[in-house]
């Protein structure tokens, strides 16, 4: 019997699952060798309810979402929450530096009414979750490597180090060196550090390593010209939830 | 597959022979390389300098400083497949070796000295065959370093210079470069692409000055012979510097990543998607990284930032030098470069450990300008302001210091007690330093000092000494479920920890009390032990081995509380205390119960005159129980022998 996945989205862009369908042509075949995909609104139109591996993108905003996240959870074995909405509440959290009222109004105007919202969370802020895929949005290649851990009954290896290492090993120039300023330091590893290597720094979307030492990078920052204000903005951006900015 | 090692150097012929180049000469080289193989070499790139493959010889930069990455990269890559198998039939594995013929351009001599370094490492013993294939198809083309980057100090390391290790190594001379011979590889590429000739004086002046012009360079000077380092480190595992250096470290692996001596690595396998074969991976880890030393049970044994900044510099200037004969740092200052919080560079390392080391020495030497700790043996003047009897046996005494100052104790640690005429003895203190400057301490009478102290009353003023010893270990025990175990007179230093956790509550777990006496009237702190009874932030159990008429609570001795409370063995440290047949009892069955020899903390007694680590009667093998003690864990006494 091949394992029934499927895909669900909460407050997100969904660019997580359009990302899972940049898989090239023989590879999305490949994994339909080994997979039956029940539930997946980017790409299919049919859908059921039995299914034993649940990837969910987005983070939870809105009162609704928590029963039917709660649902899900009894239904599946295996929870995976893939990109950083997910998995940190990234970008969405943002709003949590309002209050409610203020960030209804800011999006709806007058119309502000007719919708609520709730201080958005990571989905493992409302259910326990087995597997984390990191990233705004997370790499096709870490899709794969762990969706294939899980069909072989491994647990998904995860770096627990910093961008830094794997920039190294790209052979990046490091963007301090070149005046700017990065989150690599504190950041998970595991996006093979994307950005930099494409010419941009670390805005730390895969979320904060187990044990950031926040202090060094604090002072890191403020050395190559941040203010406060300005490193705080810095983690902000996806690291709201954190326990750091808390 | 042959395993046979492989001297790729071929040091009899040309070594040290040396001819000149003129640049433009060498450039056709390069060319007539570019179209026989891959070519890599040093190009300029946003301001830095990196190696990356060169397509025309005009791309080449040789007058560079450093570059980001070492080109070790090109034998040793970040990434690299050992071999390739299907799943399910392991007489399907094949192995993967990259074969293809490679020119690497413009290697420093302290890079080059790394490339020896890992010869050592990867082809001397277990010959490593996707490193040897790698090895074996290089020509490497050293050029000698004479703008040495600012955070460079290869002189110091006696790294600035490569003998061997390469096939020709260029000094730049101006218009031509000076060619090195290093290998018979060299030599033939020189005969057959490279239009040469005899050295003049001139030439062999002229490398000369620019290579002791780039010597002037060097920012740097190593304060002890390098051959002192590994002696050096050996003699200062417990130096402060560690901790202190280490605290900004972001564990983030920069400087090991940039390392040309750096090899540690990690074997990963990646399978297919349709799950049928797969490969086999080496990958580049390193030993800052904070999973390094971590196995699959959770534990990590090399989990502090602290022990991982220590075993790096360790493995810079002590232990690869002594396990391979090479250079454990060449001095590129590429970690000095990459550490954001300017911690990596292992020159300074060695000095301040030299200087810590100097210092220590000196104050040896210098008996003359010691200043003595005056109030070693004297003690300070305290009066006892408040006696109470306990119990049959015990009384406990309330102090308060002549000179108005706190102790300053923390619970756990002891004082000695000097009573003019009948000498001193030690006592652990009662009472918490969160309540108030006065100390308290339960004695019993047992010998002559305590017996002379049993005769004082409310007025008398007597000395104190200390506090001495280690105390518990607060910062452990922070955040931790907590089994307080007192036997008897073990209750009076257990007490100071109990005031101490019911007055910082919530930095604490649970607290479970258990404590044991021999008889209802050996009972001591009855009022604290009803209070404790009553307290909703303690769960409290107590026992008599002897109960009397009066007696309604446990009959039993202490071990037999240990199953009434249910912990979790992961969140949970122990903390034991009392007469000596009692440890061996509790610890058996903690035991039972899943705590590791790390989470059982025990308070040892001893015989103690002086308190400051010299009389010797406290000594258990090498330790001193004033100094290191009298708190230990199960795991610090496993190789005590004497210890319980």
């Amino acid at each position: 019997m091949k394992p029934k996945i499927a895909f669900f989205e909460f407050t997100s862009c969904e660019g997580c699952q359009l990302e899972v369908l940049n898989l090239s042509g023989e590879e999305l075949l490949d994994l339909l060798g080994d997979v039956d995909i029940v539930n997946f609104r980017e790409a299919i139109t049919e859908r059921a309810d039995n299914y034993d591996i649940a990837f969910i993108e987005g983070s939870i905003s809105r009162e609704a979402e928590i029963p039917r996240l709660k649902a899900i959870r009894e239904q599946a074995k295996i929870i995976v929450a893939i990109g950083a909405c997910a998995c940190i509440g990234g970008v969405n959290c943002l709003k949590n530096h309002l209050t409610m009222n203020q960030a209804l109004q800011m999006v709806y105007g007058d119309s502000a009414k007719y919708y609520d919202t709730i201080p958005a969370r990571p989905i493992n802020a409302v259910i326990p979750v087995d597997y984390y895929i990191r990233g705004c949005p997370p790499l096709t290649s870490e899709f794969v490597k762990v969706t294939k851990s899980l069909l072989l009954g491994k647990k998904p290896e995860i770096p627990g180090h910093p961008v830094c290492t794997e920039c190294k090993m790209a052979g990046n120039i490091c963007v301090f060196e070149l005046g700017k300023t990065c989150l690599g330091p504190v950041t998970r590893a595991g996006c093979k550090a994307i950005c930099v290597s494409g010419g941009r720094h670390c805005w730390g979307c895969r979320g904060l390593v187990d044990e950031p030492n926040i202090n060094s990078e604090e002072e890191v920052l403020k050395k190559y010209g941040l203010t406060v204000e300005q490193v705080v903005d810095k983690f902000k951006i996806y690291n709201t939830y954190s326990e750091v900015m808390r | 597959m042959e395993n046979n090692p492989v001297c790729v150097a071929d040091k009899e012929i040309g070594t040290k022979k040396t001819c000149v180049i003129s640049k433009r000469n060498f450039g056709n080289l390069v060319e007539a390389l570019i179209k026989n193989m891959e070519v890599v070499g040093v190009k300029a790139k946003k301001g830095k300098y990196v190696y990356d493959y060169i397509a025309a010889s005009d791309e080449l930069c040789l007058d560079y400083d450093v570059t980001v990455s070492p080109p070790t990269k090109y034998l040793f890559p970040s990434s690299e497949t050992l071999l390739r198998f299907k799943m399910g039939d392991v007489t399907k594995t094949e192995l993967v070796l990259d074969n293809s013929q490679r020119a690497i351009i413009g290697v420093h001599p302290y890079d080059i000295r790394a490339i020896e370094l890992l010869d050592e490492v990867f082809i001397t013993t277990n010959p490593d065959p996707n490193y040897i294939a790698r090895r074996q198809n290089s020509l490497i083309v050293g050029v000698d370093c004479l703008h040495p980057s600012p955070k460079s100090f290869s002189p110091c390391m006696g790294t600035n210079v490569a003998e061997n290790g390469f096939d020709l190594l260029l000094t730049d001379i101006g218009d031509s470069y000076m060619v090195t011979i290093g290998s018979k590889k060299g030599a033939d590429l020189l005969a057959k692409y490279g239009q040469v000739k005899e050295p003049t004086n001139d030439d062999i002046v002229k490398q000369k000055v620019v290579r002791d012009e780039a010597l002037t360079k060097c920012h740097f000077k190593l304060n002890c012979p390098k051959e002192r380092i590994p002696k050096l480190l050996e003699d200062s595992y417990d130096d402060a510097y560690w901790e202190e250096r280490a605290s900004t470290c972001l564990s983030c692996g920069s400087c090991v990543m940039v390392c040309p001596t750096c090899f540690c690595f990690d074997v990963q396998d990646d399978v297919s998607l349709d799950l049928k074969e797969g490969e086999r991976v080496r990958l580049w880890d390193g030993c800052m990284l904070v999973d390094f030393a971590k196995v699959a049970g959770g534990e990590n044994f090399r989990h502090d930032k602290t022990s991982r900044f220590r075993h790096r510099i360790y493995r810079k200037g002590k232990y690869v030098i002594e396990r391979y004969g090479k250079a454990g740092c060449v001095g590129c200052g590429r970690c000095a470069t990459a550490c954001l919080p300017e911690i990596a560079s292992p020159i300074e390392a060695f000095n301040a450990i030299d200087e810590s080391y100097r210092a220590k020495q000196a104050a040896l030497r210098s008996l003359k300008e010691t200043r003595t700790t005056k109030e070693l043996y004297a003690p300070r003047p305290a009066e006892l302001v408040r006696v109470e009897k306990l119990s049959t046996r015990e009384k406990v005494f309330e102090f308060k210091l002549k000179d108005g100052k706190p102790l300053g104790q923390k619970p756990g640690q002891f004082v000695e007690v000097s009573l003019s005429g009948y000498g001193e003895a030690p006592f652990g203190v009662s009472t918490s330093p969160t309540r108030g400057d006065n100390f308290e301490l339960g004695i019993r009478n047992v010998g002559n000092v305590t017996n002379a102290l049993h005769n004082l009353e409310k007025g008398a003023v007597l000395g104190i000494r200390g506090p001495f010893g280690n105390g518990f270990p607060l910062n452990t025990l922070a955040g931790k479920d907590l089994l307080l175990i007192a036997g008897g007179t073990g209750l009076f230093p257990v007490r100071s920890l109990v005031q101490y956790i019911l007055d910082k509550r919530s930095s604490f777990g649970r607290a479970m009390l258990l404590f044991g006496f021999r008889s209802p009237a050996e009972r001591l702190f009855v009022d604290d032990l009803a209070a404790w009874k009553q307290n909703p932030n303690v769960e409290f159990f107590e026992t008599v081995d002897r109960g009397d008429s009066s007696w309604t609570g446990n009959v039993g001795v202490i071990t037999t509380l240990i199953p009434k409370v249910q912990f979790d063995p992961k969140k949970t440290v122990a903390v034991v205390v009392g007469p000596p047949i009692m440890y061996r009892f509790v610890i058996a069955e903690l035991k039972k119960r899943e705590l590791t020899d790390e989470n059982i903390i025990v308070s040892l007694e001893r015989r103690m005159k002086c308190g400051v680590g010299k009389c010797g009667h406290c000594q258990i093998n090498s330790v001193y129980v004033c100094q290191e003690g009298p708190v230990f864990t199960l795991a610090q006494l496993r190789n005590l022998r004497e210890a319980v």
